[in-house]
């Protein structure tokens, strides 16, 4: 009677803990899907910016140092800001922007990253 | 020894059981709360995915489709000025975007691409779709590979004649219509030389107040293309993306207004727009060149 009851509960409870684990990675998975898109269209936005600006393509982590108003208003719109602990560089030798941010919005996880290779034709 | 029996085989009391059917219950509600609130955060999550997809799709078709309504390869100085009309004035800007290319065309030494107030195009469904709304009109510029065979309109340039282009209709069977505008010649092949063939597809993006049906007040973004015929007729609308509001064009760069302030042209649009979900809305905003040379 007692091993019936325990097992019984013991199958329910890893069931539930099962599609508590299952749950929280589809979560995962649309978070970080909805991220990366948001991420692409950043760095489309970076390119479109940066080929209307004129300037010279600012190099390095462009968020921390560029004092261009297009770069900053650029690393201050939503889609480049609201992503977690985002850092954005650009490679002067391979021409591509890159966007690295937390993976999994938590502190554990590692970075993930996207880049783009900048039409280097358009360049002023 | 009888009692001892009884004692040993009588199960659990009425406590020992009341106590574990509490402490199942307050497991089990415990579980199923957690499990309702996973199943609605899947349920924000996936629809905020399905969202942002939507948008950032969207968006990446419009660019696409920008990207395509290039200048054409011509020699600049001979082509760059205004564009004469067939009621003999001249336009920078196109003046009737409902119009086929032959009678309202646009300066192929600039990108195709024009934001019209939808009050000012006839073309238009006007009882679904705001007449203050931005129309996004684009001309996409297919280069063809070797050489196209359906209806259509065209532009030829020719390497012997540079700056000089040649725009035509051209029915499946090769009969052609139109011709030069400068000339009036309705030859596409204007020389021996290497002849590039590009053909015109117009189309106008715009939003409309119902998706699915009248009155369900669900934005849509809608396209309509002009039909590969000699006179100016408009495909029936489809629906690019249901639930996009908020659909706004904004000129970035190299603004220019028709004669007629009808029509804008630009270098460069800031797109922007949000798609709503049930649960969420995903706003996205991008700056596209559109004038990219070659």
């Amino acid at each position: 009677m007692l091993i019936d009851y325990l097992v019984g509960a013991a199958i329910a409870i890893t069931g539930m803990l099962a599609l508590l684990v299952f749950g929280t990675e589809i979560i995962r998975l649309n978070t970080e899907a909805r991220d990366r898109w948001q991420a692409r269209s950043a760095l489309a936005d970076f390119e479109g910016r940066w080929q209307i600006s004129g300037d010279a393509l600012p190099l390095g982590a462009v968020c921390q140092q560029s004092e261009l108003n297009w770069v900053i208003e650029w690393c201050e719109s939503p889609a480049v800001s609201l992503l977690p602990d985002v850092t954005a560089a650009v490679d002067a030798v391979a021409k591509t922007v890159s966007l690295s941010w937390r993976g999994n919005r938590n502190a554990f996880e590692a970075t993930v990253s996207v880049s783009r290779t900048l039409m280097v034709s358009n360049a002023p | 020894m009888r009692r001892d029996y009884l004692s040993a085989t009588a199960g659990f009391t009425l406590v020992e059981l009341l106590l574990t059917q509490a402490l199942g219950l307050a497991l089990m509600s415990v579980l199923v709360a957690s499990l309702s609130s996973l199943y609605k955060s899947i349920q924000v999550s996936a629809d905020a995915a399905e969202n942002g997809e939507t948008a950032y799709f969207l968006m990446d078709a419009l660019a696409q489709w920008l990207s395509e309504s290039r200048r054409l390869p011509l020699s600049v100085d001979s082509f760059a000025g205004p564009v004469p009309t067939l009621d003999g004035g001249y336009s920078a800007v196109i003046n009737d975007p409902c119009e086929t290319p032959l009678r309202s065309p646009f300066a192929f030494s600039e990108a195709g691409v024009a934001v019209v107030p939808a009050g000012n195009l006839s073309c238009l469904p006007s009882p679904w779709v705001d007449d203050h709304s931005p129309v996004l009109m684009i001309e996409r510029r297919m280069l063809c590979p070797e050489d196209c065979a359906d209806a259509g309109f065209y532009v030829a340039v020719s390497d012997c004649s540079p700056g000089r282009a040649v725009l035509a209709w051209r029915s499946g069977d090769g009969d052609i219509g139109g011709g030069d505008r400068e000339s009036g010649d309705t030859r596409l092949e204007t020389c021996n030389g290497k002849v590039r063939l590009f053909q015109l597809h117009r189309m106008l993006i715009y939003s409309r107040d119902y998706s699915r049906r009248r009155g369900d007040g669900v934005p849509a973004l809608m396209m309509s293309r002009l039909a590969p015929e000699p006179e100016s007729r408009w495909l029936r609308a489809d629906m690019l993306a249901s639930g996009v509001f908020d659909w706004g064009l904004r000129c970035a760069s190299g603004c220019d207004l028709s004669e007629n302030r009808q029509a804008q042209r630009s270098n460069a649009l800031l797109i922007e727009f949000s798609v709503k979900g049930r649960y969420r809305s995903t706003a996205v905003e991008r700056t596209v060149p559109v004038d990219i040379p070659w």
